[in-house]
C-alpha cells in the first residue's frame, strides 16, 4: 500500500507530463491493450490502470478480478488522505466503498466526517450482495482515480469500528466487513446508475439500504434523497464524466497478470471514441440486456466486470463435483450465444468453457474460459462476467447521458 | 377441488392496510382469519367455498384484528420458511400493501406475495402446505432468515466459502440447490430442497 505523499506525487506527475497536451507519461501506469477498439493515445489524462492480480494477500488469493488504486482524503485536505489499492472495479455496482481497517496508514475514519441525509439524520449504510452483506457508516471523502477527482463525496466504509450493530433487516447473508471475507480492501462501483439507490430510496425507507442510527432508538431505514447516496465517482468527475471504457487484452490461457486500462469518458478525447463498437441499450430499471442460449431468452442479462466468470443456466454441462459453483466438463467446449439490447441490436458471441478444476489447478490469476451454473430458470439471467472482457474494450454509459447520441443506459463493444 | 392443472384457478386479493407512517414505524394489518381462508384454498377446498369465505374475511379484515409495529421490510412479514409450513403464513405478521395471489397448480401451489414496488416473492408448497420451493424478483435482496429457515445457515456457511464473487451466488448440494443474483438494481434468485419437490414435479417448473 503506497503512502499518502507518494499518491499524491503520483497525480501532481501525471498531471505535470500532461499538461503540455503530450502523450502519457513516466511509465508508472501501463496503458496496455493497444488499439483495441480503434482507440488512439489520447493524452493520457483520463485514463487509469487497472489489473488482474492474485487480489490483496488477506483475500487469499482472488481469480478474474480486476483491480485499482484510489486516493481518499479528507475533505479538502493533502495531507490526511490515504492510497489505497486493490480496489476491485465494477461494472455492475455503483458508488465506493472501503473495509474500514484498512484505513488507519495516514488517514483514518474518523477524519472523514459521517455523512447525514439532509435533515440531520447520520448515515449508515447496508449493502446486500449475493454472497453476504457489508455494514458500516456513509462518510464524506475527497476521492482521487487516476486524473479524476470528486470532492466531498459520500463513501461506505465497511466494518467501520464506530458504526453501530448492525441492524437485523440487514442481514442477508454473512458479514463482508474484512478484506478477507470481501475480496478487496474496496471497491469502485462504476456502473451505469449514477446513485447507487435512486429514486426509489428517495420516495421510500427500504429495509436493506440506508439507516440513521442514534444510541438511544438503535438504527431505522430512512429514505435518502438521491444528492446524499452513494455517487458514481466517475460521474462526478469535471469531464470524461458520461461513461467508461475497459480495455484488457486478449488471454488465451489461464495466465499471470493481466494490465488493462480504464478510460473514463465516452466519445470525450480521441482515446474514448466508439470506432467499431457497436451499441447495446440496457433496461433502465435494472442495467439489462437479452442473451439467447441454447434456444433460451435470459431476458434479464448483464455484463459485469465484477463477477469472476460466465454463469448461466445449462444442465447439459456437468459441474464440478468439489464445491459444484463451476462447471466440469470432461475437456473444454466451444459455446455460442446471442447477446441483445433494448434496442434490438444484436451479437453473436462465441466463448469456451474449461473444466474449473483443471483451470484451478493452475494457480493462474487470469482465467479466460472459467464459468459456472445458476440454476433453473427462474433467474433468467445470463452472466457476462470478467472473461467477456479479455480482448475487448467495453463501453459502460451512465444513465441520464446520451454519449454518441445515444441516452443511456447502455454498453458497446 | 379447487381445479388442477392446467386449467387452474386464481384469486386474487388486496390487503390494503391502515398504516400510519408519520411516526417513521411502519405499522401492519394482522388479519388471521383472512391468512386462514387463503390457507384452507391453499388445501383444496371447493373454489365457490373459498372465494365467499376469503370475500368474507377480506370485508372482516378491515375491521382491524391487531397492530403490529415492525421494521422490516414488507414482504418478510407474510412469508414462510423453506421446509416449514405454509400454514405458519396465518399466524406470520400480514404484508404491508401487498398482494397475496394463489395459484393451485398440478402436485402444488404457488403462493405469491407481489409489493407496491413490484418485488415478487413466490413459495412452493405441496397440497399440504409443506414449503419446498422460494423464488424471487425485485430490487432488493428479501430478507433470506425468514424465507430460507432453518436452511439459512446452510447458506451462510457455503456462502463463506464460494468463489463466484459479489454478484452471483450458485449452491447445488444434496439438501439445498440456490442461486442468488444480485446487481446494483437487481435481486432474483431461488432456493429448494431437492428431497421435498413433490414427485413429478421439475424444478424448471419454479420461477
Amino acid at each position: 500500500m503506497l503512502n499518502a505523499s507518494r499518491g499524491l506525487l503520483l497525480v501532481i506527475s501525471i498531471l505535470a507530463t500532461a499538461c503540455g497536451g503530450g502523450n502519457s507519461n513516466s511509465g508508472v501506469f501501463n496503458f496496455g491493450g493497444g488499439n483495441n477498439g480503434g482507440l488512439g493515445t489520447g493524452n493520457g489524462m483520463n485514463t487509469l490502470a487497472v489489473i488482474v492480480d492474485g487480489g490483496p494477500v488477506a483475500a487469499g488469493g482472488t481469480v478474474n478480478t480486476l483491480f485499482t488504486t484510489v486516493t481518499i482524503c479528507a475533505p479538502g485536505s493533502t495531507t490526511a488522505c490515504q492510497t489505497v489499492d486493490h480496489v476491485q472495479v465494477d461494472t455492475a455496482s455503483t458508488g465506493f466503498r472501503v473495509i474500514g481497517s484498512v484505513l488507519g496508514s495516514g488517514l483514518t475514519p474518523a477524519q472523514l466526517p459521517q455523512a447525514n441525509d439532509g435533515n440531520g439524520n447520520l448515515l449508515d449504510e447496508c449493502v446486500q450482495f449475493a454472497d453476504g452483506y457489508s455494514w458500516g457508516t456513509v462518510r464524506t471523502a475527497d476521492l482521487i482515480i487516476g486524473s479524476g477527482t470528486v470532492a466531498a463525496t459520500p463513501i461506505h466504509v465497511l466494518g467501520d469500528a464506530e458504526a453501530p450493530p448492525v441492524p437485523a433487516s440487514c442481514i442477508t447473508g454473512p458479514d463482508e466487513n474484512t478484506v478477507q471475507a470481501f475480496g478487496a480492501n474496496a471497491i469502485l462501483g462504476i456502473g451505469n446508475f449514477l446513485t447507487d439507490c435512486g429514486m426509489a430510496c428517495e420516495t421510500s425507507a427500504i429495509a436493506g439500504t440506508y439507516y440513521a442510527c442514534s444510541s438511544n432508538a438503535g438504527c431505522q431505514s430512512i429514505a435518502v434523497p438521491v444528492t446524499q447516496q452513494l455517487q458514481n465517482p466517475v460521474s462526478l468527475f469535471a469531464a470524461d464524466n458520461n461513461g467508461v471504457v475497459l480495455s484488457l487484452p486478449s488471454v488465451t490461457a489461464p495466465g499471470t497478470a493481466v494490465n488493462g486500462t480504464l478510460i473514463f469518458g465516452i466519445e470525450t478525447q480521441s482515446n474514448n471514441a466508439l470506432g467499431n463498437a457497436q451499441i447495446y441499450t440496457l433496461d433502465p430499471n435494472y442495467a439489462t440486456l437479452s442473451t439467447l442460449y441454447q434456444g433460451t431468452q435470459f431476458g434479464s442479462s448483464f455484463l459485469d466486470a465484477g463477477s469472476d466468470g460466465y454463469f448461466f443456466t445449462d444442465a447439459t454441462i456437468p459441474t464440478c463435483t468439489d464445491g459444484p459453483a463451476f462447471y466440469c466438463p470432461a475437456s473444454t467446449v466451444m459455446l455460442n450465444a446471442t447477446i441483445q439490447g433494448t434496442n434490438g441490436v444484436m451479437a453473436a458471441i462465441a466463448f469456451a468453457v474449461d473444466n474449473a478444476d483443471v483451470d484451478f489447478a493452475t494457480n493462474a490469476v487470469a482465467l479466460p474460459n472459467l464459468a459456472g451454473p445458476t440454476s433453473g430458470t427462474a433467474t433468467d439471467s445470463f452472466d457476462w462476467g470478467l472473461p467477456f472482457f479479455y480482448g475487448r474494450s467495453v463501453y459502460v454509459a451512465f444513465e441520464a447521458g446520451s454519449p454518441a447520441g445515444v441516452t443511456g443506459p447502455w454498453v458497446g463493444f | 377441488m379447487c381445479k388442477l392443472g392446467g386449467n387452474h384457478a386464481v384469486r386474487r386479493q388486496s390487503i390494503t392496510p391502515n398504516s400510519r407512517p408519520n411516526d417513521g414505524v411502519e405499522r401492519v394489518r394482522h388479519s388471521a382469519t383472512l391468512m386462514k381462508a387463503v390457507a384452507a384454498c391453499a388445501r383444496g377446498r371447493a373454489l365457490a367455498g373459498c372465494r365467499s369465505r376469503v370475500a368474507r374475511a377480506l370485508r372482516t379484515a378491515e375491521a382491524g384484528v391487531l397492530l403490529i409495529a415492525f421494521a422490516l421490510a414488507p414482504l418478510e412479514a407474510a412469508q414462510a420458511a423453506l421446509g416449514e409450513n405454509i400454514a405458519s403464513l396465518a399466524r406470520d405478521h400480514e404484508a404491508l400493501r401487498a398482494t397475496l395471489l394463489v395459484t393451485p397448480m398440478q402436485g402444488y401451489d404457488v403462493h405469491q406475495l407481489v409489493s407496491a414496488s413490484g418485488a415478487t416473492v413466490r413459495e412452493y408448497a405441496t397440497h399440504t402446505g409443506h414449503v419446498f420451493a422460494v423464488t424471487w424478483s425485485g430490487m432488493q435482496v428479501p430478507d433470506l432468515k425468514v424465507l430460507l429457515g432453518t436452511y439459512f445457515e446452510r447458506y451462510v456457511l457455503l456462502a463463506r466459502s464460494h468463489r463466484t464473487g459479489h454478484h452471483v451466488l450458485s449452491i447445488n448440494t444434496p439438501d439445498l440447490v440456490m442461486t442468488s443474483i444480485r446487481i446494483q438494481r437487481m435481486a432474483t434468485g431461488q432456493a429448494y430442497v431437492p428431497g421435498l419437490l413433490p414427485s413429478g414435479v421439475s424444478r424448471r417448473e419454479l420461477r
